[in-house]
């Protein structure tokens, strides 16, 4: 409750410095709104201009109204959280599964993890015309761009977490027999599981950065990257705001929602050592 | 089988720590037989623990060799709280001891093997278990997690479930090293019975010189100057051995000998 009420607090402050800054002029109107401005925009940057003809249209038929939410902002927050989990889902999965046959395929173990940092220390920026090129201006690419550098920070993370485990209990697991399947679940993904989430939570993140940056570059209808284009060029700059605010809110749900369940679970494991 | 259990032979070892070389063990030679008790004593940092974790091969050796001639061992670590599973229940634990040790002498093997996850409690297992549990005033409820124990049921609990694997050498770093006076006596008599009832050996170290007598039928003591056997004491008094052989004078002298040999 207190926690809540320090961060209302510092939301006032800094929307009060917002509107100081700009009434001294210390700021230029062209560059930043109001915050009274931006926040009268929400109605109509978010969400459709609907009316009844919306719904029912000239004939008198129900139409839904769903294609009206996709065409608006709100439509557009969707498709880059519906890229953004589809990236993030796919890479979780793939990237801890990358990292264990790095780290287990002895042959190939230096270079894998070679492979991997270096891969990982290409600005994943950079990456965005190469997936222009070999995936096309589709949905793949959007989401590809998103899921391969996530996917190497998740590598990363489970590759450093095999290295760091527990030495007496990896000299029990051998002494049980533990292998296969049985040595994966029964010890090394929960003995790995607080890197796991340090890489996770750096993912989640990350994808969410490159969906929208590719959403700007590589040639898209839809996403918040092509809202805040459009609205960028067309000098709509309250709503420009309400769309940079909202991929705010949406990066920062996501995070919070991967760390409310680290918190549970690492806590979890706490209580249990 | 042959006559013994495990053979080590000349024995050495050493540690890198920062620019120089530490001598652990040199040339320290140890043979154990069916059914027999070994205790190892010796002062911090004279290569106890180190013995072991070569008896029982978790390292390597820079010298000498070491050979099990096929036989079950169990491992006890010092770091008891290391060796349970945090994350999982105490059922789920005893279920990985012991399927491991059938692993180990069953067929278990191959590739269809390796995609099999799922590990569960027999009910003769959990039966055994719980018969031990009970007998120390452990709970019986398998559901908990080991957090959910103090420090020194863990102990117990850990070596309980070793026991419960019926080893043909158990091998224990300082077993007993955080239970309770009383439990510890009770830990002391029931090795003295299971070990002479089912003819298993045990390899253990203590700082407990009454125990080691108690228990042993040899104390081999390690010196800390030259990382090696200082002397080695037989026990001669049959086992099992009563509870006030412990306050004897047959024990106090082998411990006064123990500890004559510890100071030299």
């Amino acid at each position: 409750m207190k926690k809540g009420l320090v961060a209302l607090l510092i939301f006032v402050v800094a929307v009060l410095l917002w509107e100081i800054t700009l009434r001294l002029g210390l700021v230029s109107r062209a560059i930043v709104p109001y915050p009274l401005e931006v926040l009268l925009a929400i109605p109509s940057g978010i969400l459709p201009q609907a009316t009844m003809s919306t719904f029912y249209g000239t004939d008198g038929v129900f139409h839904s109204y769903f294609p009206h939410v996709l065409d608006s902002l709100i439509g557009d927050f969707y498709v880059t959280l519906r890229r953004t989990i589809l990236a993030f889902v796919i890479v979780t999965t793939t990237g801890i599964a990358l990292g264990f046959v790095v780290f287990h395929a002895k042959a190939a173990k230096e270079s894998g993890e070679f492979i991997v940092d270096f891969l990982r220390s290409i600005p994943a920026t950079a990456l965005v015309p190469l997936f222009l090129i070999f995936m096309g201006v589709g949905e793949a690419s959007k989401v590809g761009v998103g899921a391969f550098s996530c996917g190497l920070v998740i590598a990363r993370a489970t590759i450093q977490g095999l290295q760091t485990r527990n030495a007496v209990r990896q000299q029990l697991a051998d002494d049980l027999h533990l292998t296969g399947l049985r040595r994966i679940f029964y010890f090394e993904i929960p003995e790995i599981e607080k890197q796991l989430y340090v890489g996770i939570r750096a993912g989640v993140s990350l994808a969410l950065i490159l969906v929208v940056v590719s959403e700007m570059f590589i040639g898209s209808s839809s996403g918040v990257g092509k809202a805040i284009q459009d609205l960028y060029y067309t000098d709509q700059k309250p709503q420009l705001y309400v769309a940079l605010i909202g991929s705010g809110v949406i990066g920062y749900a996501l995070n919070r929602l991967v760390g409310n369940f680290e918190k549970r679970r690492t806590h979890d494991i706490l209580e249990r050592k | 089988m042959g006559s013994v259990l495990l053979e080590m032979g000349d024995i050495s070892k050493s540690f890198r720590r920062s620019n120089e070389q530490l001598s652990v063990l040199e040339s320290v030679s140890l043979s154990v037989r069916p059914n027999e008790l070994t205790a190892i004593v010796g002062g911090n940092g004279s290569g106890k623990s180190t013995l072991l974790k070569i008896a029982v091969g978790h390292l390597s050796t820079d010298n000498g060799s070491v050979s099990h001639n096929g036989c079950s061992i169990a491992y006890m670590p010092q770091d008891y709280r290391s060796a349970l599973f945090p994350w999982l229940r105490l059922s789920s634990n005893t279920a990985l001891y012991l399927d491991g040790e059938r692993r180990r002498t069953g067929g278990h093997r191959g590739w269809l093997d390796a995609l099999r996850w799922k590990v569960s409690l027999l009910d003769k297992d959990k039966q055994c278990i719980c018969h031990y549990l009970e007998e120390f005033g452990l709970p019986t409820d398998l559901s908990k997690y080991p957090a959910e124990l103090s420090g020194g049921e863990q102990q117990l609990f850990l070596f309980l479930l070793n026991l419960t694997r019926r080893p043909q050498l158990f091998i224990a770093d300082e077993p007993l090293s955080a239970i309770d006076l009383d439990r510890r006596q009770r830990a002391l008599d029931l090795i003295g019975q299971e070990f002479s009832r089912l003819e298993n050996s045990l390899l253990f170290v203590s700082h407990n010189l009454e125990e080691a007598v108690f228990l042993a039928d040899r104390v081999i003591v390690l010196s800390k100057q030259h990382g090696s056997i200082a002397e080695e004491i037989s026990i001669e008094s049959p086992r099992p051995r009563p509870f006030e052989w412990k306050f004897s004078e047959g024990l106090l002298a082998y411990v006064k000998q123990i500890e004559k040999a510890l100071r030299s």
